[in-house]
């Protein structure tokens, strides 16, 4: 079943089009990924679809529900955003039991499972701006995941993470496989090939291909990823 | 109302752990009326009646919101900034129960510095001899502040909305002087004629003169005769037209940070 579809969607900011009549879908429980070069559109597809923006044409399906009625997705899905977000001066408790009662969720079992598999434990009651960047960043991720949602969204998870945490992360991300649908964006390609089931190269506001690794591979008529990327978002970002 | 009330209990936590509130907005109060007994103490009786906790306490009460203001604006900025409030603008709360998530913390750290404000005013007013002495006068004062209160909150939202972390604190420092000077929380602006007119305009001088009538607060005086039978402040003079300007500034600033929020928080989803 396709839990999001996304038909013909466009951005246009001032003086740039961040997307272009877009249109993908994504099945439910897929992890989906988003790759593409610094400007692609990724931020602005995942903003549109959480309703974070406005979109300027075009329409898409999430959950079920239309773009029309953002206030119905917004229950269902959360985001991560690429920016760390937090509420610095409360504790990692305190954050994690905020954004689970923001949606409603009271579930301690579950609360548990979050901050184990986070590793949380051992920093629960320290507050926020204390903790380093990357463990800030696995804060940050943790709270999108207390709400439960049905559908999320992770713009470039890893982003400054160590190479160890980088790894964890991915640990975690693929043990929600199949619970939730996954939508990450990231710009490394071994992520995007570690984790997904599906892809979709965008560059330029464009959606220049999409489907699994082997399918992209097979398109560029190239062995290795990296050498399909380059061939496929190559030509249009020069 | 709960994500109300969840919202409210995460910005009341964030801001009563900053230290800064405490000084500003609670021990500032007491330092004032300690500090002006000791200049009291070394002037001559009777010259600067201004001083006395029974004109000083309105005065120090809506220099104090000022910093509560700042303190305000500081934390919406800040969320502004950081990507805190943008997540949640992906959440399910909705404009209204963001207000007022901000607004009920700043009216509570409010409510406590009035009362703060009032007590140390009336405790060392009783000591002293020049207070108000009576709890009644006490309880009203508390009443009339409470519009000005909310004006700050409601300004504090506003300048958090529309400016950054550093710009808001320079904005609400124009509030912090407004109220000393052209509040005459502390200087002597009733004997000053035309420019005592043009600061009836404005809220400050409003709450303060209001809130001198309810205490008792004698005019500064000008001669020997209006030391020996000093003037009090009285609502008969200016009360009606004060009391209905300041009122009306209290929606006007309430209305336009509604406004400005709920505008702008449509506007950062663009
Ligand atoms: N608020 C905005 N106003 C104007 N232009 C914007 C705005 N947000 C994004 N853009 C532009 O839209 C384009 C796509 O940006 P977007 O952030 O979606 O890219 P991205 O794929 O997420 O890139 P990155 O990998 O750097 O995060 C860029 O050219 C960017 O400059
Ligand atoms: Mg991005």
């Amino acid at each position: 079943m396709e839990i999001i579809q996304v038909n013909k969607i466009s951005k246009n900011y001032k003086t740039v089009k961040a997307l272009d009549e877009v249109s993908l879908s994504i099945s439910e429980g897929e992890l989906f990924g988003l790759l593409g070069v610094n400007g692609a559109g990724k931020t602005t597809l995942i903003r549109i679809l959480s309703g974070l923006a406005k979109e300027s044409g075009g329409d898409a399906i999430v959950g079920g529900y239309s773009l029309k009625q953002i206030d119905e997705i917004k229950k269902i899905i959360d985001v991560s955003p690429q920016e760390t977000s937090v509420a610095m001066n409360l504790t990692v408790k305190e954050n994690l039991e905020f954004f689970a009662s923001l949606y409603d969720i009271d579930d301690k079992e579950y609360f548990d499972s979050i901050v184990s598999s986070f590793s949380l434990k051992d920093v629960l009651s320290k507050r926020a701006k204390t903790l380093s960047g990357g463990w800030q960043r696995r804060l940050s991720i943790a709270v999108a995941l207390i709400s439960k949602p049905k559908i999320i969204f992770l713009d470039e998870p890893t982003l400054g993470l160590d190479v160890l945490a980088r790894r964890e992360l991915w640990k975690i991300i693929k043990s929600l496989k199949g619970k939730m649908t996954i939508v990450l964006t990231s710009h490394y390609l071994e992520e995007i090939e570690a984790l997904c089931d599906r892809v979709a190269i965008m560059a330029k506001g464009h959606l220049l291909d999409i489907g699994t690794i082997e399918e992209i591979k097979k398109h560029a008529n190239e062995t290795s990823f990296e050498e399909a990327f380059v061939k496929i978002a190559g030509g249009i970002v020069e | 109302m709960k994500k109300v009330l969840l919202f409210a209990k995460r910005n009341l936590t964030e801001m009563i752990r900053d230290p800064l509130l405490y000084i500003f907005c609670l021990g500032f109060p007491v330092m004032m009326v300690a500090m002006f007994n000791i200049i009291l103490h070394y002037t001559p009786d009777g010259e600067t009646p201004i001083f006395y906790e029974k004109s000083l306490t309105p005065g120090i009460m809506v220099f104090g919101f000022s910093l509560l203001m700042l303190m305000s604006s500081l934390l919406v900025s800040k969320d502004r900034q950081s990507a805190f409030l943008k997540r949640l603008f992906s959440s399910p709360l909705k404009p209204y129960q963001f207000i007022l998530g901000y607004l009920l913390p700043f009216g509570l750290i409010g409510i406590v510095q009035m009362i703060v404000g009032i007590a140390s005013g009336y405790i060392s007013g009783a000591i002293s001899g020049r207070g108000f002495v009576d709890f009644g006068s006490a309880c009203l004062l508390f009443l009339e502040m409470l519009p000005m209160m909310i004006i700050n909150c409601a300004l504090g939202m506003l300048f958090g909305t529309l400016l950054n972390d550093k710009s808001s604190p320079a904005i609400c420092s124009i509030f912090v002087s407004a109220s000393g000077i052209i509040g005459g929380a502390w200087m002597p602006i009733d004997k000053m004629g035309g420019f005592e007119t043009a600061c009836g305009y404005l809220p400050f001088y409003e709450s303060i003169y209001l809130g001198r009538c309810i205490t008792g607060a004698t005019h500064t005086p000008t001669d020997l005769e209006s030391i020996m039978n000093p003037a009090v402040y009285s609502f008969a003079d200016r009360g009606v037209l004060y009391l209905c300007l300041y009122l009306a500034y209290m929606i006007l600033a309430v209305s336009l940070s509604l406004f400005v929020f709920t505008r702008k928080m449509k506007s950062d989803i663009n």
